[in-house]
């Protein structure tokens, strides 16, 4: 049997302090994301203060996703071995 | 002869009793659901197919149900290989790497773009203290009604977290009655959403949201994981694997790591927790009038939690110069994201031109937050 105990009701409520629980708990949820919300409105405040620190955004992308960038020379190499070829073929003829 | 008649006694057929043959038909109707509706179907198909194994009549002494996990006696050969998947259910392994590919897979872009939204996601959590007192009311103990009440959540995850910490002897009934009502979204929300809203108000069209930068992504999940688990640091494992999970796929850095928290292993952890929970709903531990208790106050978690985002968002509405939509406010219950599709298609019911899901999101992800955290306080509370 799951029911251990022989409290029902609002009498069970208060014996296992419900009420405290309930109004504490959703205390706490409320001013974990009240906190949540006020950080994120001040952060892009913050971060405009601190502009002249911190690295420009672009570079820094570009400096940690070396992949992207070689893609791009890549496609202006072969951009360039094409134009070549073509315009070798029409010297030939 | 006798050994053909020995035999036949040992067939499902000979022991099938009638609680097995209900939890079958339950099975299969989960499984047209998914199929048929297309409710939930990641989670209700390998639940429903659960359902069915964990049905199947055999005898004693072969080891074959979820329970069967050696702790009777009997050696080796006493654990069964469903009570070796059941066991991520059991020591709560399978939540937090879910919410790993969770985090892998949410873009918190429009939360961050509109900080007032986050509230919704914390009203959205009074159906968890409500359906606590609940079944307080209904004479469960202080822990097993701790981990009823985190159904309200609407997060199935979490549920199973919460409920292998405080009340494991409830575990099957809590987490199916968590994964139905997440598919049954759809169906629960829209009439508590119109019933609590007038036509004007499910007009209103918010302004598209601000451009975030990717400093701003990138620093979010570090402060936002340190102020929720400094607050309550029973959501270190859920909310350490969501925030992980996020600043893998927003540090530009790790996106294979990224890729494989929300594609592989999420799948992989959803088959193997779906099936685990389905297989444990064996007819003898789940059909009790306890389990029924469970179920009514999921529903009814489930619209107070509906009920509380929303009217939470007609209040914030006395108060804001620019209006939301109160309607966003029933996707801060955290099932992610069908309550937020739920809040576009409502308002798209009555103005086709408006676009509420990116604006529904935000509440969204934030109450995933808010029922980490509601689990975390109801786990430090109540635990022993």
């Amino acid at each position: 049997m799951i029911f251990a105990q022989q409290y029902y009701g609002f009498q069970n409520i208060t014996e296992n302090e419900g009420i405290g629980i309930s109004i504490t708990g959703i205390s706490i949820v409320f001013a974990a994301l009240i906190l949540i919300s006020l950080f994120i409105a001040s952060l892009p405040r913050v971060l405009a203060l601190l502009e002249s620190v911190l690295p420009p955004e672009a570079e820094h992308l570009a400096a940690t996703a070396p992949g992207a960038k070689r893609k791009d020379h890549d496609e202006a190499v072969v951009a360039a071995i094409g134009f070549a070829l073509h315009a070798r073929h029409r010297t030939k003829k | 002869m006798q050994i053909l008649y020995d035999f036949l006694e040992t067939t499902g057929f000979y022991m099938m009793e009638r609680g097995n043959a209900a939890m079958i038909i339950i099975g299969i109707v989960f499984i047209t659901l998914a199929i048929m509706k297309d409710y939930e179907p990641l989670l209700l198909l390998p639940i429903g197919f659960g359902i069915i194994v964990g049905n199947i009549p055999f005898i004693q002494s072969m080891a074959l149900s979820v329970y069967d996990d050696g702790s009777q006696g009997g050696g080796p050969m006493s654990v069964s290989v469903l009570s070796m998947i059941y066991a991520g259910v059991k020591y709560g392994l399978f939540p937090p790497l879910i919410f790993l590919g969770i985090g892998a897979m949410t873009d918190f872009s429009t939360m961050l773009s509109n900080p007032k939204l986050v509230l919704l996601g914390a009203a959205a959590q009074i159906g968890v203290f409500l359906t606590f007192l609940g079944a307080l009311a209904l004479g469960f103990d202080a822990k097993q009604s701790g981990a009823i009440g985190i159904i309200g959540g609407a997060d199935g995850p979490t549920a199973i977290f919460l409920a292998s910490r405080l009340a494991e002897n409830l575990l099957g009934p809590i987490a199916i009655a968590a994964y139905s009502y997440m598919a049954l979204v759809p169906v629960i929300q829209p009439p508590i959403m119109k019933l609590l809203t007038t036509r004007k108000e499910r007009l209103i069209r918010m302004k598209a949201p601000r451009t975030v930068s990717k400093r701003e992504k990138i620093i979010f999940p570090i402060v936002a994981f340190l102020i929720c688990t400094l607050i309550a640091p029973g959501a270190l494992v859920l909310l350490g694997m969501l925030f992980f999970g996020n600043l893998l796929k927003e540090s530009g850095v790790t996106e294979r790591l990224a890729q494989t928290a929300r594609t592989g292993m999420i799948d992989i952890v959803t088959i193997l927790l779906g099936f685990a929970v389905g297989a444990s709903t064996k007819a003898q531990y789940f059909l009790r009038a306890e389990s029924m208790m469970i179920f009514a106050l999921g529903a009814a978690s489930f619209a107070v939690a509906t009920a509380g985002g929303v009217l939470f968002a007609k209040l914030m509405n006395l108060f804001l110069k620019e209006k939301i939509n109160p309607l966003i406010g029933a996707a801060g219950v955290s099932a992610v994201p069908d309550s937020a599709r739920v809040v576009q298609m409502v308002g798209q019911q009555e103005d086709p031109q408006n676009f509420l899901l990116m604006h529904a999101m935000a509440p969204n992800v934030a109450g995933v937050i808010g029922s980490a955290v509601a689990a975390g306080v109801l786990w430090s509370v109540l635990a022993e």
